[in-house]
């Protein structure tokens, strides 16, 4: 069935404390026809011999002749006829001639006869073990991976009905239980300090995964000493700052995201520089010094002159497995004494628990023929939405790090370390800021943006900054990074 | 007798009331109405107001805060001024936003261009505003991080400070929910206010050793 693969996001509309959807939205591309009388006083929608007829400020539709009673009032608004979610189905499950769900906990309007299996997630501790159970309303295929951060188990089915949970464990064997979606239904398990290994049990329907911890006394080695049998860290090649190999245990790969490109040139300055000029510059001396100062491997999210919608650039990081994610800009603002830097990290709101939900029970509404997970759909953009939520304090200490090394070079009074919800933070699976290295519409900041010294002290400063920052995570981290030796 | 009696007085019970209801009918009616945006209905009511509440006098207005880009520094700055007043939120809140647009009357900057319409306001149950603006409001050029902060938390600030039913708000252009005005700040969901965006001034005291 054709719109089967179609999966979209449709805004309600809040009328008297009812979620209405615009039906012309709703059947798009299910073949209907819709007439409306010139007063706009009915709609009648035709499908395969069928009729619909709706009528404005009624809580009446007439479905095949028989009336039907709907749970308020549709509505005719500037040429958009809404009609209360609740009552989607019976109106148009008897028109359509199949199958139509509403599913208020997942926000789910499921057009067609799409099985979705229920998956509910307990978690118990006993002792040492914490055991996670993902229970299926029916046989699912479970895929289990494990790296040394995290254990993700997958479901590959088109749609899933779980209920939206982020869970924080304390204990340090498992830290955190959230469901992350996508199109295989990604659960993540974030390991805690104390995991040591992972033993799981499946049946049709039911797996069970026991997180067993090592005993706590092995567990407290000193931070920042590396255990005895732990092999050297290797020699730093020749002209590399000499401490970077043992200050950046752990840190592998960055990602450095020149703000803007293309036709969306982002700020200009009063002298015609143009932002996304001044962010690839800096960018890419900031690639050349990360590789060559910390032997790091570092990826640009474009390294041209090129539109790069912002969700891609956080997926990129992801795509990359970084380990941080550096999004540069330049600032403007309207007013002309603003000057100086600024280091961000992404503002969550206050409880995430509640902006969830408030995401969830506000957000849009999709219409679904069972498809997974779409870009821009309404699921999608939650799990996104959560993907920094568990790395904010990394994030914020990240910022704190580098501001304190720019302000050094750059002597910016007054501003500094701050937060704001920046799209392009909001997908990062890892530590992640935003630099506005100096103001573009500055006249005086915007002569030093353009000059290759400027640009080598801001450079500096950020490798300095993460230097430090990964130094000091190392040694939080004590025994699980300084441990078994990395190439 | 006595179960006839009852009734006579159950019955004159509910005319009494029937009286009361219809009397205080109009003042009910208008705490009930709920925004279907058709101008026509805005003088309606103010017409029986009048005549209902005599002493209440002509519309009355209410005094809102309305947050404008500081003229000589970076951050935002609180201006007050009185606006008529509605019994309908959505109302209310879209003259706020109308009167941002309109721009300061003290000599703050603006942040939103004045050609910007507000297409519609809706609030919902939990305390969100989507306020509709027409594609004018992200047609500002040179719009950096701070500019973009100003223009949307003018918006959101202006109105979560003022009702305080609403705790977040996020704006739409052109009907549909946009992922950024100008490539910063997320603009796919609803966003409470930050009063950190104040210019300093407004909060403290220069105090700077």
């Amino acid at each position: 069935m054709l719109y089967e693969r179609d999966r979209r996001e449709v805004l309600p509309a809040v009328r008297n404390g009812v979620e209405m959807l615009p039906l012309n939205q709703v059947l798009t591309g299910q073949g209907v026809t819709m007439s409306a009388d010139a007063r706009g006083s009915s709609l009648v929608i035709s499908y395969g011999g069928r009729e619909v007829t709706v009528y404005d400020r009624k809580s009446l539709a007439s479905v095949g002749g028989d009336l039907r009673l709907l749970s308020s009032p549709v509505l005719f608004e500037e040429g958009r006829w809404l009609a209360p979610v609740e009552s989607l189905p019976r109106l148009l499950q008897p028109l359509l001639g199949k199958r139509v769900d509403w599913r208020a906990a997942s926000r789910l309007l499921v057009i067609g006869d799409v099985a979705a299996p229920r998956v509910a997630v307990t978690t118990s501790v006993s002792g040492d073990t914490v055991r996670i159970v993902l229970e299926a309303s029916e046989p699912v295929p479970f895929k289990v991976q494990q790296d040394e951060k995290r254990v993700t188990v997958s479901i590959a089915r088109e749609l899933l009905e779980t209920p939206p949970r982020q869970e924080r464990l304390t204990g340090g064997i498992v830290d955190s239980v959230q469901f992350l979606g996508g199109r295989e239904n990604v659960f993540a398990i974030g390991l805690g300090r104390r995991f040591q290994q992972l033993k799981t049990s499946e049946e049709p329907a039911r797996l069970v995964l026991d997180f067993q911890a090592r005993p706590l006394t092995a567990a407290a080695t000193p931070a920042g000493t590396p255990s005895p049998g732990a092999p050297v860290a290797q020699a730093p090649p020749a002209g590399r700052v000499a401490p970077a190999e043992t200050r950046t245990g752990g840190l592998r790969t960055v990602v450095i995201d020149p703000g803007h490109g293309g036709e969306e040139v982002g700020a200009m300055g009063p002298g015609g520089t143009m932002e996304k000029d001044i962010t690839l510059g800096i960018a890419r001396k900031l690639r050349g010094a990360l590789v060559n100062g910390l032997g790091v491997q570092a990826f640009l999210t474009r390294d041209r002159d090129v539109e790069v919608p912002l969700d891609e650039r956080a997926a990129f990081a992801n795509n990359y497995k970084a380990d941080l994610f550096i999004s540069i800009h330049a600032n403007a603002s309207r007013s002309h004494g603003a000057k100086g830097s600024e280091v961000y990290f992404l503002s969550y709101q206050s409880t995430d628990e509640e902006s969830r939900r408030l995401a969830i029970s506000e957000g849009a509404v999709e219409v679904s023929g069972g498809a997974g997970v779409a870009a821009g759909s309404d699921l999608a953009l939650i799990l996104w939405d959560m993907a920094q939520a568990e790395h904010l304090e990394a994030s914020s200490a990240l910022a704190t790090r580098i501001q304190e090394e720019l302000a050094e070079v750059t002597g910016s009074q007054g501003r500094g370390i701050k937060q704001a919800p920046f799209r392009v933070l909001v997908g990062a699976a890892m530590p992640a800021v935003l630099l506005e290295v100096a103001f573009i519409s500055n006249a005086d900041e915007e002569k030093l943006l353009v000059s290759e010294a400027y640009q080598n002290k801001v450079v500096g400063a950020v490798v300095r900054g993460v230097a430090r920052y990964q130094q000091q995570r190392a040694s939080v981290a004590g025994g699980t990074t300084a441990g078994p030796g990395r190439p | 007798m006595t179960s006839r009696q009852a009734n006579a007085l159950t019955v004159v019970g509910l005319v009494g009331l029937l009286a009361v209801t219809s009397l205080t009918a109009p003042r009910w009616a208008r705490l009930l109405q709920r925004p279907l945006p058709a101008p026509a209905d805005e003088s309606a009511p103010a017409d029986t107001r009048r005549r209902d509440e005599a002493p209440a006098g002509p519309r009355s207005s209410i005094n809102v805060k309305l947050f404008f880009q500081a003229a000589d520094r970076p951050g935002l700055m609180i201006e007050e001024r009185a606006v008529p007043q509605s019994n309908d939120l959505s109302r209310q809140i879209k003259s706020v936003v109308e009167e941002l647009i309109a721009g300061s009357k003290n000599g703050l900057a603006p942040t939103l261009a004045p050609a910007t319409r507000v297409l519609e306001v809706f609030v919902t149950a939990r305390g969100v505003a989507y306020v509709n603006l027409s594609k004018e409001a992200a047609e500002a050029a040179g719009g950096g991080s701070e500019a973009e902060l100003i223009t949307v938390y003018s918006v959101v600030n202006s109105l979560a400070v003022n009702f305080p039913a609403i705790k977040r708000v996020q704006i739409l252009l052109e009907d549909k929910p946009r992922p950024t005005l100008w490539g910063h700040v997320d603009l796919t969901r609803p966003l409470p206010p930050d009063m950190t965006l104040l210019a300093t001034s407004t909060l403290t005291p220069v105090a700077n050793p």
